[in-house]
């Protein structure tokens, strides 16, 4: 006989010597016993089940179908990892979900190889520069409520209003052909941007409404023309500025230039690509030039900071080519414009007008993606929540092209990659594309214009999940699990609850385009009564199991977490596929 | 003496003047008199646990013959609609029950063992599982004589109980797992002339995994039936 009681001691007597969470699941075919004799679980196509913790140790199906079990690791440390596995019974499997590309469409210009590279790039700046700008706030800390008193009035009056046509102080903007010594930070890790000096020779090439375009005298030969430098600076202002602005508010003027900005076309922004790199680095913001040079009652110095707002843009090098031509130089910098734009106000109005926290690095990269696309948006005179599909990109192939291609790509990393990645996971690209599309997702759920929720997620004290939760009403996290079962539903499944749409784009039509498969890039992983399914999922993160249950029959699943019980952070989502 | 003392050495003194030949013995679920056989309709409801909680309602029959000498052995049948879907699973099982000859003739003593199996076919999820129960129980009943050719029987059945089950589970072999545990019966029968009556209730100790016993965790069920 068993004995039970003292099983029971002895468990008691183990628990007490652990940290483990809950109980080993138990294994074998015996645990799908329970749904011999569970019932009222069958469901419709496109009705969705969701289930958390316990519950999802054993999940009974009836009815056929097929389906997808969307594992969900509802924590709001994106770092943080769990191995999700499924196993299942009386499966058979699902076919594949979706349209298929329209072949014969054009190919993109740029490869998701290209886009992986730059990643690599991208994340090693952007992991030094967050030490740098973190160093300086650590330095700095205890004393925000100081900050807007010590920069003075003057320089803040540009930021306190939220409309792009504010008025332009007169001020002391440079003129054209003024010679400047702009530094340009560099990040080596090992010395302090705010200590390693890298000053620039710099011309002033055009001044407009809202930009001093800057030229690096050490630039190479073959590149941008005044006349090309001031198309760029009206571009700003006609396009970027109003965007952004209207949507995020307006940044400071610390170093009163009228409420100018300073684009610095640099060849320092070229040496971050290595030679013989596939990808490359288009521009970057470096929040250190919001600093004083010289440390105050609210801010630590940082002797380097060109005090004043700044971005430094890539350049045309014709001997080197490829990205660095002129031509796909020109292409993307408006769209990196409209992205530092972003991070350049939401910045300035932290440190100097709310006296907040920069914005976690994921909703800081999404809202400037989402810049991107409002620049898209505004210059094709196209609008969110219309489905945009493969049609209308080809129908504004040169505005897709410079505005929206980047982010498509970026969401087609994470596409190819879900069960790896987070959208409130580390500072690379399929986080960048994961938190764009979903910001994007919780603007057309969120009841209200675009411009308010966006305005609200950047001139808030608050930071991350917290800051999107208070502008929701809602916990961000739920709606973080709606929206990862969107990637796989949005115009594929029918019948869908609002919730599990994604109503401004239609991936599944525009995406094939970039595959060479000409299939919609999104990572499912089949399960099987054969085996276990597994995924390692990041806080915030998703996997998509599919599977088929045979018509009129019943089928089983089981889930663990790490080989042992599911914990209540972990939840699934059932949907019937068809 | 008191008047409870008084009925005890009256009982006692009736059973000790019972011949051997003319008790009935109700070991085997009913008390069926010697070189009797009866059946008997049974329905009831059990509760099986197979990691969750499901209810069954169950009906069968059961033959039980009480033959010369201390042998009496019975064959039931039980059909079991188990849980919110009513999975079918069928039981059948044998008893065979030995009279113990104990000097104590009040209390009628028995050891009865035999086999019960429980079969699962479900082919909308693809399991198939059988599951083999062998009790050995030791019975204890006190038949009382109620009136003329009336007889009323509680009993109770401490056993052990060894149980095997074997299959697939949603279409995957190796459901292969034993199990040993105690169990308990407690019951009455009644006995009106021909007609035979009884209620009775099982409680099992056996692992959850083994699917569905053919000795469930808990049972109760009713039986009425007729000697022949």
């Amino acid at each position: 006989m068993k004995a039970r009681a003292l099983a029971a001691l002895a468990l008691v007597a183990v628990a007490a010597c652990s940290d483990d969470a809950g109980p080993v699941a138990s294994e074998g075919p015996a645990a799908f016993l329970p749904c011999l004799f569970d019932g009222a679980n069958a469901l419709q196509p496109g009705e969705v089940r969701q289930v958390r913790g316990a519950e999802g140790e054993i999940v009974c199906l009836d009815g056929g179908g097929e389906y997808a079990l969307v594992p969900f690791f509802a924590v709001r440390n994106g770092r943080t990892q769990l191995k999700v596995s499924a196993v299942g019974g009386n499966l058979q499997s699902a076919s594949e979900l979706g349209a298929s590309a329209s072949r014969g469409a054009s190919a993109p210009p740029r490869t998701g190889a290209a886009v992986e590279a730059s990643h690599a790039l991208h994340m090693n700046l952007r992991d030094r520069m967050g030490g740098e700008v973190a160093k300086l706030l650590r330095a700095s800390g205890g004393s925000l409520a100081n900050r807007a008193g010590a920069l003075g009035a003057p320089s803040l009056a540009a930021a306190s209003g939220t409309s792009a046509a504010g008025a332009v102080a007169a001020a002391s903007a440079p003129v054209v052909g003024d010679l400047l010594q702009l530094n340009v930070p560099l990040f080596n890790g090992i010395i302090s941007a705010c200590d390693n000096r890298n000053t620039r020779p710099a011309r002033v090439a055009a001044v407009t409404r809202r930009a001093i375009i800057v030229h690096d005298e050490g630039n190479p030969a073959g590149g941008f023309t005044d006349a090309e430098y001031r198309a760029f600076g009206e571009q700003f202002d006609n396009l970027v500025f109003p965007v952004d602005s209207a949507a995020f508010g307006l940044p400071t003027d610390l170093d009163e230039s009228g409420g100018r900005v300073i684009v610095f076309f640099t060849q320092e922004v070229n040496r971050l690509t290595p030679p013989g790199s596939s990808g490359y680095i288009g521009g970057f913001f470096w929040a250190g030039d919001l600093f004083p040079r010289v440390s105050n009652a609210g801010f630590e110095g940082c002797p380097t900071s060109n005090a004043g707002e700044i971005f430094y843009i890539l350049v045309p090098d014709p001997a080197r080519g490829g990205p660095f031509s002129k031509e796909n130089v020109q292409r993307g910098a408006i769209g990196t414009l409209a992205h530092e734009m972003e991070h350049l106000i939401s910045a300035s109005r932290r440190l100097y007008l709310l006296n907040a926290p920069l914005e976690e690095s994921w909703l800081d990269e999404g809202l400037a993606h989402i810049a991107e696309e409002l620049v898209f948006y505004r210059a094709t005179g196209l609008q969110p929540r219309q489905n945009l599909g493969l049609p209308q990109l080809q129908q504004n192939v040169h505005a897709a092209d410079t505005y929206i291609l980047d982010n498509l790509l970026r969401y087609m990393t994470y596409l190819e990659k879900p069960d790896s990645n987070s959208l409130i996971g580390q500072d690379d690209l399929p986080t960048r594309g994961a938190a764009w599309a979903f910001l994007r997702y919780a603007a057309d759920r969120h009841s209200g214009p675009d411009e308010a929720f966006f305005y609200n997620l950047v001139n808030s004290r608050e930071t991350g999940g917290a800051n999107v939760s208070a502008r929701i009403g809602e916990d961000a996290i739920d709606w973080m699990q709606d929206w990862t079962l969107s990637v796989l539903t949005d115009d594929a499944v029918s019948g869908v609850d609002e919730r599990y749409l994604q109503p401004s784009w239609n991936f599944r039509s525009i995406m094939p385009i970039f595959t060479t498969r000409g299939d919609f890039p999104l990572r499912t992983i089949p399960l099987t009564s054969a085996g276990t399914a597994q995924a390692d999922l990041l806080g915030g993160g998703t996997a998509f199991f599919r599977f088929g249950i045979p018509s009129g029959g019943r089928a089983a699943l089981r889930l663990s977490a790490a080989g042992r019980a599911t914990p209540e952070t972990l939840r699934f989502s059932i949907v019937r596929t068809q | 003496m008191n008047r409870t003392g008084r009925l005890v050495a009256a009982l006692a003194a009736l059973a000790l003047s019972l011949p051997a030949a003319a008790r009935a013995q109700g070991c085997i679920g009913a008390p069926v008199p010697e070189r009797a056989r009866g059946a008997q309709l049974q329905a009831g409801g059990s509760t099986v646990d197979v990691g969750r909680d499901y209810g069954s309602f169950d009906v069968g029959a059961a033959y039980r013959a009480n033959p010369a000498g201390p042998l009496a052995y019975s064959a039931e049948y039980l059909l079991r609609s188990v849980g919110d879907v009513d999975t079918k699973v069928h039981t059948v099982s044998g008893a065979l029950a030995f009279r113990l000859p104990l000097p104590v003739n009040l209390l009628t003593t028995c050891v009865r063992s035999g086999v019960g199996a429980a079969f699962l076919s479900d082919g909308s999820s693809g399991s198939s599982y059988t599951n083999v129960t062998i009790p050995v129980a030791l019975v204890v009943e006190l038949p009382l004589p109620v009136g003329l050719g009336r007889t009323l029987t509680p009993y109770v059945a401490p056993q052990f109980l060894w149980s095997t089950t074997s299959g697939e589970v949603f279409g995957i072999d190796g459901l292969n797992e034993s199990d040993t545990g105690f169990g308990f019966e407690a019951g009455v029968g009644l006995r009106i002339n021909r007609v035979l009556l009884g209620a009775g209730a099982t409680f099992a100790d056996l692992s959850p995994t083994l699917g569905t016993p053919a000795v469930p965790d808990r049972a109760f069920h009713v039986r009425a039936g007729l000697l022949f």
